[in-house]
């Protein structure tokens, strides 16, 4: 009788090699999928987050035209886009005092890490356009951010003694690190 | 018992293996089907549509009570009003039509020109030489564009009949 040499457990050798073959490569597209996933989530925070940041920059260019400590006020009846220049003067003056900071700390909770500018940009007297920061956050402890947010609204500054009406802008800047 | 012959064990092999193969060609079209999907999505900006939005509408009500350089004693409003109208006024040597458009296109230049934001800029039921007051198109952005936001300033011209409008259309980029 002729003896079969071949050994019997080969088969379930190469089933178990399947075996590992197959939960490697699952392994391997798990490791894969969870890194995508990781990287996409990771996106969608940094969006979220940015997302988060214009938001509270648009709420402060919002808000700031509508300041009663800024508006026109004619015949107690306050004019639409409009602010009155020697309000806005008083304003920055106030911010920018270092001896009294209560202002300055008061519209912190307002404005918080920005800087609002009025431009005041036609007619111009001297063909340049004027500036007066009204709030800048920079004055205070926060010097290692960044600006990266910026927004203009357009608005016209009542000069009520000299009776004229300039074309302006309020800028609006968001700082924020990174 | 009746064993499977070499052929069909071959044959029963070759289907799952084409099976597995047309469901990983499956998961890799769908994969890139996603991928193509995400990056043809449009992101919110909430940012640039709050500034496009503001210039916009703020831009036509802001300039209506500005003082016109060269006669600083009337607004933009009086000078479109007295063009539309009677033409009394003169800015110096000036009509009172040529003063207030050169104001706008000033304006026009300082907020959008120098920022480059495309956008038309145009009047209605008001004319000069028999042609619109203002039609200023910047960086090809016509009527026939993708429209952005918009704004509109109704200047009533009573006692006379009618209204001026002054519209600007910001284009998308």
């Amino acid at each position: 009788m002729k003896q079969n040499n071949k050994p019997k457990y080969l088969r379930g050798q190469i089933q178990l090699g399947e075996t590992i073959a197959v939960v490697f490569i699952v392994m391997i597209l798990l490791v894969i999928g969870m890194v995508f996933w990781n990287k996409v989530s990771n996106s969608n925070i940094r969006n979220i987050q940015s997302q988060s940041q214009e938001l509270s920059v648009i709420e402060i260019a919002n808000n700031v035209p509508e300041l009663a400590e800024l508006k026109c006020y004619e015949a107690s009846v306050n004019q639409v886009k409009c602010l009155d220049w020697y309000k806005i003067v008083a304003m920055s003056n106030a911010m920018k005092n270092t001896s009294d900071r209560s202002a300055f700390i008061l519209y912190n909770n307002y404005f918080k890490n920005s800087k609002i500018t009025i431009v005041k940009m036609y007619p111009t007297t001297s063909g340049e356009v004027e500036n007066i920061t009204l709030y800048d956050s920079k004055i205070g402890n926060n010097t290692n951010s960044t600006t990266t947010l910026l927004i203009p609204v357009p608005i016209h500054i009542k000069d009520y003694v000299n009776h004229q009406t300039f074309y302006g802008m309020i800028i609006v800047e968001g700082y924020y690190v990174g | 018992m009746k064993r499977k012959s070499k052929y069909s064990l071959r044959k029963s092999g070759q289907i799952e293996t084409f099976g597995l193969a047309f469901i990983v060609i499956l998961i890799i079209v769908g994969f890139f089907i996603y991928i193509s999907f995400r990056s043809h999505q449009t992101q919110d900006n909430p940012q640039k549509d709050f500034t496009n939005d503001k210039l916009a509408n703020d831009f036509v009500l802001s300039i209506l009570d500005v003082s016109v350089e060269g006669c600083e004693v009337f607004s933009v409003e009086d000078l479109i009003k007295d063009c539309a109208r009677d033409h009394r006024i003169k800015c110096g040597e000036e009509d009172s039509c040529i003063a207030v458009n050169r104001s706008i296109v000033t304006m026009l230049n300082q907020t959008f020109m120098s920022r480059r934001i495309k956008f038309r800029f145009y009047s209605s039921n008001i004319y000069f030489d028999s042609k619109d007051l203002i039609n200023v198109n910047y960086l090809n952005c016509t009527p026939t564009s993708r429209q952005g936001q918009r704004g509109v300033a109704t200047i009533p011209l009573y006692p006379a009949p009618g209204s001026v409008y002054l519209n600007i259309n910001i284009c998308y980029q």
